[in-house]
């Protein structure tokens, strides 16, 4: 297995594996998507609310604003508070405004941090609110995964791609640029005398180039031993974080699993 | 107990105070716009 | 109403670009260069903002007595 970073953003990481089985990236991608805890706000106590939104409306959108400092959290599954919840498996977040002039917003800024968690942006509005019109509320985060509600799941767009393979028959090629043209990812170019690829890990596997060509000369594949994985993270944790983490919930996995064996009767 | 507020006075109504009215009016003002006013009691909203 | 805290399909967070957005566009900027200067490239993502109308603004415009409600 080898590893190598095709590029990262502040959001996005591309990151390329060699010489692995794809459905073990695939195991990882479904890990980071469904089972990495992540907090969330999930119980909100509001006092006053005289602005346009609906209370509930009012705590959905704050349930989908990512949260960031959850480390120090425990599941709620494995907190000695039987899920009820206490201070070791929640955190508490505070909103107290009174608009002061027509059309004013509240940014996700204002919520104020009473434990560890606090949001991961600070520019998404919440609610607008008329001069006078007041919001108050208290709102408990907790960590939870994926699976069980969308607003546990850390990453936007979380993806394995095998490694694509594009073939030119320079035979057969002549170099006539229709493929150049008809390219949706624009990854084909000529250069000299021959038909080059700019930048395989581009294309789509999408076969446009091999309809279009005259003489059959390029065919598109792929390499199931080598796979992209795109992570794109929502704000809580960042995409290197995300990964290291579902190792760590795979291994834990295993773990178990290896107990459970151990733990078996002896077969008679 | 439910509350009322009256639209042009603004006087908080106890529910009990409509009982004995005919209709539904203030009973300071006679005004027949009611709000209902938000419950003091503050319920826990789970977010999803 | 209010523009969505996140996309529909794949949950990435657009409410907080909406403003640049809208910004962008009513100053007659193309709509499809500035969700490309916001970073935003799935079609799912991009449809929030495309197809969003403000509908808050107008109910607003009906709410004027704060000062009433919520004394009790």
């Amino acid at each position: 297995m080898d590893v190598e970073v095709l590029g990262t953003t502040n959001d996005q990481l591309r990151l390329l594996v060699r010489e692995i089985e794809p459905t073990f990236m695939s195991a990882i991608r479904r890990i980071i998507m469904a089972e990495v805890p992540i907090p969330a706000i999930d119980k909100v106590y509001i006092a006053e609310n005289t602005g346009v939104l609906y209370d509930e409306m009012l705590a959905h959108r704050l349930g989908l604003i990512p949260l960031k400092g959850g480390e120090t959290l425990t599941l709620p599954e494995k907190c000695s508070c039987d899920k009820k919840g206490c201070n070791l498996c929640e955190s508490v977040l505070t909103l107290e405004v009174e608009a002061k002039e027509d059309n004013s917003i509240v940014y996700s800024g204002r919520l104020k941090a009473e434990g560890s968690v606090f949001p991961a942006n600070n520019e998404i509005p919440i609610v607008k609110l008329n001069s006078g019109q007041k919001v108050a509320l208290v709102a408990h985060a907790r960590l939870g995964l994926g699976k069980e509600h969308a607003k546990w799941q850390p990453v936007s767009a979380c993806v394995v791609k095998y490694e694509p393979v594009i073939s030119i028959d320079s035979k057969k090629c002549e170099l006539r640029a229709v493929c150049v043209e008809e390219c949706p990812k624009k990854i084909l170019a000529v250069k000299g005398k021959n038909l080059a690829v700019t930048s395989i890990w581009d294309c789509s596997l999408c076969k446009v180039c091999e309809e279009v060509c005259p003489n059959s000369a390029i065919r598109v594949s792929y390499n199931d031993r080598n796979s992209e994985l795109i992570v794109e993270t929502t704000g809580s944790l960042s995409t290197e974080e995300l990964v290291l983490a579902a190792c760590e919930v795979l291994l834990h996995k295993c773990e178990d699993l290896k107990n459970s064996i151990k733990d078996l009767p002896e077969a008679s | 107990m439910a509350h009322y507020l009256c639209e042009k006075c603004g006087k908080v109504i106890d529910s009990n105070e409509l009982l004995g009215l005919p209709g539904i009016r203030c009973p300071s003002c006679g005004h027949r716009i009611l709000y209902k006013a938000r419950s003091q009691i503050v319920h826990e909203i789970k977010s999803h | 109403m209010i523009i969505p805290v996140r996309c529909f399909t794949c949950g990435k967070v657009v409410a907080d670009k909406w403003e640049e957005f809208k910004k962008e566009v009513s100053k007659g900027e193309n709509p499809a260069k500035v969700l490309d200067s916001l970073g935003i490239k799935r079609y799912c993502c991009r449809r929030m903002f495309l197809s969003h109308v403000e509908l808050i603004d107008e109910s607003l415009k009906f709410h004027v007595h704060g000062k009433e409600e919520g004394k009790i």
